[in-house]
This record gives structure tokens, sequence and C-alpha cells, in this order.
């Protein structure tokens, strides 16, 4: 459905992320191409969720250039940045949900603040949207009363209220067990295929780099770079790099 | 999905044909989010007469978002709940494709209600106060157990604490409470003085503004601040630790909250409210000695000694008296309330807020019943 299809969805170009006086990655450039699912993993500590803020404009980057469809997020003004973000959509680790609202207002909220709809049809959004994700029965309750997993995919209904071309997880598997998060995983495949949808996941669970990924990069705290790239089967069985290898056949010797 | 915000505005039309035997409504353009409300305005509008079948011919969207798909949704189902026979017809294949993942048809009886039922009503109140009071039973036993083994096991991760807390609570209430009793006790001696003046009194001001700011005002109003200032931050960061499972990782790790967090806030706030009490005291009473000598011609000494002359060291032994307690009301309602914290962000906030007015509210009731005490003993 794009216009623009030969502008990958994301374009990071020689980005030095971190905080102040303190780099986690250096100089690293890397594309996320229009309607792919592209996993950022790594082990531990080593700047998937730095660079993941950095990619959503939650912070700037150190030096170094973001690109989304095109447009400069680093360099954004704040109305430029605005037009960008809302292209964007966020789950984060524990979903998020503001805990003074109700799942179904929680999603209503982005939409009667940035969207002018009319009740009737707001309702079935909402409905809608909490179908996606198999909440529809959870509409009313609080996100307290809510499980982990629900709480995320509560979060990931949210995320898509504003209709985004770009996905973004962070760690969507952890503290799941392995059937729900294999639902999830399902459900990011599903949106990739059905709503064309970009996504981009931070995670370092194996079976759901197996299951989504179409192209991967493997993050390195040593080298503070990016050390492997690629489709993860083909990493995994003829990396030239031992320790991609090894990471992605959980070989720990 | 699409890149609606990318390109040149292309307009949505929805035209009416009412010339067949059914109504038809063919929408034209993009339907997307920014345009549903015009379409609705448009759809809504209409009216129908007694007709009973309504065609939407969709065949020219040539942009469909979710909310699109909830505005057909909507006007499908309203039109159908009016006795209307409604029909989409000519919707691109992956239009349709798209309406089925998400699950239209079915979205069709199953919309979100706009407003939640309204939650616990104000039925079970008898219940919430027994729970409430039962909550402060047992608190009270286990914040005196804990101060207890505070002082019988010292450690020194408990000092720590206490010293934390009465680093927080005390040196920074300074100025607030200075300030707020130097106005308390110089409105007390303005208003004493007009009274007094009647009798030809004016020197029993210093009198009174003593007695009052000693025994009741310099405790109060200390308590007052302190409930709003440190009872809420108790009952936050108690709170706060309540939600990120800190005090339940207290718990599996054998360590005792009441011992480690409440007992040493008991213990700041017991030094803290004495000695801000005196420094309460010492600034109403300059308040009163600034209104004696700028407005009624009593010298600052006068001021001072009719005022000490007759106070025994009692009357400032009230009013500590009632700051110990006050101080045990006010931080054990904070820490109380940060531990009734249940789930989610806004009940701390919520706890912070209780724990203030409670703390008020005790406060002067308390004082009450002291007051009250020691004049018919």
């Amino acid at each position: 459905m794009s216009a623009n299809g030969d502008i990958p969805a994301i374009d990071v170009r020689s980005l030095t992320a971190g905080y102040e006086g303190h780099t986690v990655l250096e100089d690293i450039s890397f594309t996320v191409r229009r309607g792919e699912v592209f996993v950022i993993l790594g082990g531990s500590g080593c700047g998937k969720s730095t660079l993941l803020r950095h990619l959503v404009g939650l912070a700037p980057p150190i030096s170094g250039t973001i690109l989304i469809n095109g447009r400069d997020l680093t360099a954004a003004s704040d109305s430029e940045r605005e037009g960008i973000l809302s292209g964007m959509g966020v789950l984060f680790q524990s979903g998020a949900l503001f805990g003074s609202l109700s799942l179904a207002d929680n999603i209503r909220f982005p939409l009667t603040e940035h969207a002018v709809l009319p009740a009737p049809v707001l309702e079935t959004l909402a409905g809608m949207k909490l179908r996606l994700v198999g909440l529809e029965d959870c509409a009313l309750h609080m996100p307290g009363e809510l499980s982990g997993g629900q709480k995320k995919r509560g979060g990931l209904a949210r995320a898509l209220a504003l209709e985004p071309e770009i996905l973004f997880f962070d760690e969507p598997s952890a503290g799941l067990d392995p059937l729900t998060s294999a639902t999830l995983d399902q459900t990011i495949v599903n949106l990739n295929r059905s709503l064309g949808l970009t996504i981009v996941v931070v995670t370092h669970e194996l079976p759901s780099i197996f299951t989504i990924a179409h192209r991967v990069i493997m993050l390195d705290p040593q080298t503070k770079g990016i050390i492997a790239e690629g489709d993860p089967r083909e990493l995994r069985d003829h990396s030239t790099n031992d320790e991609v290898r090894r990471f992605l056949n959980r070989d720990g010797a | 999905m699409s890149d609606h915000q990318d390109k040149a505005p292309q307009q949505t039309h929805v035209a009416w044909d009412e010339s067949g035997s059914a109504c038809v409504c063919a929408i034209s353009g993009p339907l997307l989010l920014p345009r549903v409300a015009d379409v609705w305005r448009a759809l809504g509008t209409h009216a129908f007469g007694a007709r009973a079948d309504i065609r939407v011919d969709c065949a020219g969207i040539t942009e469909l978002d979710s909310a699109g798909v909830a505005a057909l949704v909507t006007f499908v189902r309203t039109q159908k709940a009016r006795g209307h026979t409604v029909t989409l017809d000519g919707l691109r294949p992956k239009h349709s494709a798209f309406i089925g993942m998400l699950g239209g048809e079915e979205a069709l009886v199953n919309a979100v209600p706009a407003r939640p039922p309204h939650r616990d009503t104000a039925g079970p109140v008898l219940l919430t106060w027994w729970g409430d009071f039962r909550d402060m039973v047992v608190f009270m036993g286990r914040t005196a157990a804990g101060v207890v083994s505070v002082l019988r096991r010292p450690s020194a991760e408990c000092w720590k604490e206490v010293a934390h807390c009465l680093q927080l609570s005390g040196p920074g209430a300074v100025p607030v409470v200075c300030t707020i009793t130097f106005l308390v006790g110089f409105v007390v001696a303005f208003q004493a003085a007009t009274q007094l003046e009647r009798f030809n009194a004016q020197i029993m001001v210093a009198q009174l503004v003593g007695f009052a700011l000693f025994r009741e005002l310099a405790p109060i109003m200390t308590s007052v601040i302190m409930a709003g200032r440190t009872g809420s931050a108790f009952a936050a960061e108690i709170g706060t630790m309540k939600v990120s499972e800190e005090l339940d990782a207290m718990e599996v790790m054998l360590l005792n909250p009441y011992r480690y967090l409440v007992a040493p806030k008991i213990l700041a706030s017991l030094v803290a409210f004495p000695c801000l009490t005196m420094l309460a005291d010492l600034a109403g009473l300059l308040g009163g000695v600034f209104v004696g000598a700028q407005f009624l011609n009593i010298p600052a000494y006068v001021f001072l000694k009719e005022s000490f002359q007759n106070m025994t060291i009692g009357d400032l032994g009230e009013g500590l008296y009632k700051s110990v307690i006050f101080a045990c009301l006010v931080a054990g309602i904070g820490c109380l309330r940060g531990m009734q914290v249940r789930l989610g962000a806004d009940s701390v906030g919520r706890a912070a807020t209780s724990a203030a007015v409670s703390g008020i509210f005790l406060t002067i009731i308390a004082d009450a019943l002291i007051t009250m005490s020691g004049y018919m003993l």
C-alpha cells in the first residue's frame, strides 16, 4: 500500500547510542525495510533497550541520524517529531497501561486526544482493537486486574490504536510463559502479514526470533557494534562469527 | 498500513441515490481515521424515511483503515437496530479481507459500552470502615513490635534509615514551620489586643500569646504542616515500594518492613516533631513580640518577661507531650496508608492524599481529647 516503497522504514546511520558520559553502541548503521519483521538481539546489557529508546525518540542519541520513512527523527523540530511519532506504536515491556483507566479507556485515550471520532464509532473501534489481541472480554477491567500476558496484549491494542505503520516491541516474551509468548509471536506475524506493518522487536528469546524474524542484527557489548546481520536461520548455521553461532544455537560452552 | 500522512489530501465523498427500490449510499475516496468524523456526519444526518433497504456502495473506497472499518460496522449496526436492512457492496478484496481480520462481523454485536458500570458504590461503607479499623489495629501492633525490635536489637541499617528520614522530615520543614507559626503568633497577638483593649489589659497579650502558642498552636500547626509534608511523603514512599513489589521482596528475605521502614519513620518523627515544635514556639513568640513592639507599645523585653513569668515548664511540657502524640499519629497514618496501597500508580496518589487528610484529622481529634482530659482531671 505504500507510495514510497524504495525508502526504508528505518534508516540508522553511524549512530552512537548511550547516555551522557556512557556509550553503549558506537557508530552503528542498519536499515529496516518496509514491511519486514526486524529483530534486534544480543545478550543482556548490550544496549538493545537503549537503542530502542533512541529509535522511538524517547532519548536523543549521542550522535548519528535516525531516518524514519526518510524523515530525520534526530534533527526534527517538535512538530516534525510529532508527525514522525504518530506513525509509530510502541509496546513497552510491561505494557505500560495507565493504571487509573480501564482497558477500553486506555485505547480510547490516544484516539480521543488525537482524532475526532464520533462516540459510537470509537466504541466499535476500541472493541475491534481489543478483539485483535483477544481481549474483548476484558474491556472494562482495570490494568491491575490483568495478568502479565493480558497487560502486554492490552498495551499492544493501545499501540495499534492510532494506526501505526511501524510497531516496536520491547522484549515481548519477557515474563510470559512459553505458550502465551508463542501466541504473542503469532500475533506479531499476523499483524505483519495482514496489515503489512513494519515491526521492530528487541528480544533475546531464540524461539521467538526463529518464528518471527525476517532479518536480525546482533549487538555486542565488547565491540559496541553490530556483529551479525541477516536471516537468523542462515546465521545460526553459517555465521563465520563463533559467538553468533553459539548464541543462536544456545551453546553455552 | 497506508501512508495517508504523506499524501496529498484526497477528498472523501458520500453520495446518495434514492431513485431505485433501495437507498444507495456510495462512499468514495480514502476512508481513514482523519476522515471518519466527516463521513459519519454525512451518514448520520441522512433521513432514510420509511425505506427498509440501504445498500452501501464501497467500490469507491480507495483506502481503508480500522477507524474506517469501525465507522462502516457501526453504521450497519445502528441502522439494523432501527429495522433497516443494510448491505455492504463492492468492497475490494483486500478491504473485505481486512474487515474479516478485524472481526468486523462479530464486532457488529460486540461494541464496548461507553461508560463502565459504576464500581464500588456507597453500599459497603461500613465494611470499609471495619476493614480500615482492623488494618489500623494490626498495623499498630506490628509497628509497636517493629519499634521495640529496633530499640532492643539496634542495627546499623535501622539507624541509617532513621537518620535518612530525620534528614528528610526535619531540617527541610524548619522554614515553613517557622514562617507559619510566626504569622500565627502575629495574628493571635492582634486579635487578642483588640479584645483586651476593652478592658485596658493589653499587657495580657503577652501572656495569652505565650499560653496559646506553647500549649496549643505550635504543636498543632507543626503537626498539620508535617501531615501534609511528611505524612504524605511516607505514604507515597511505602506505597511505591509496595507497588513495585519491594515490600514483597523484603518479606521473602525475612526483612520485616515494620522494623526497617515503618519504625525508623516513627522514631525519626518522634525526634523531629518536638524539635520543630520548640522552634515553632520561638517563632510564634517572635510574632507576638513583633506586634507588641510595633503596634501595642509593649517593648520586647517586657513582652517576654510577661510571657515567661506566668508560664511554667509544664506549659512547654504539655506542648511537647502533644507533639510526641501527634508524631506517632501523623507518621503512623502515613505509613499505614502506604501499606494499604494495593495496585497501580493511582492508588499511591490516593494514599498520599489520604495520609495528609487523616493526619490532620487525627491531630485535631487527639488535641481535643488531650486538652479536655487535662481540664477534667
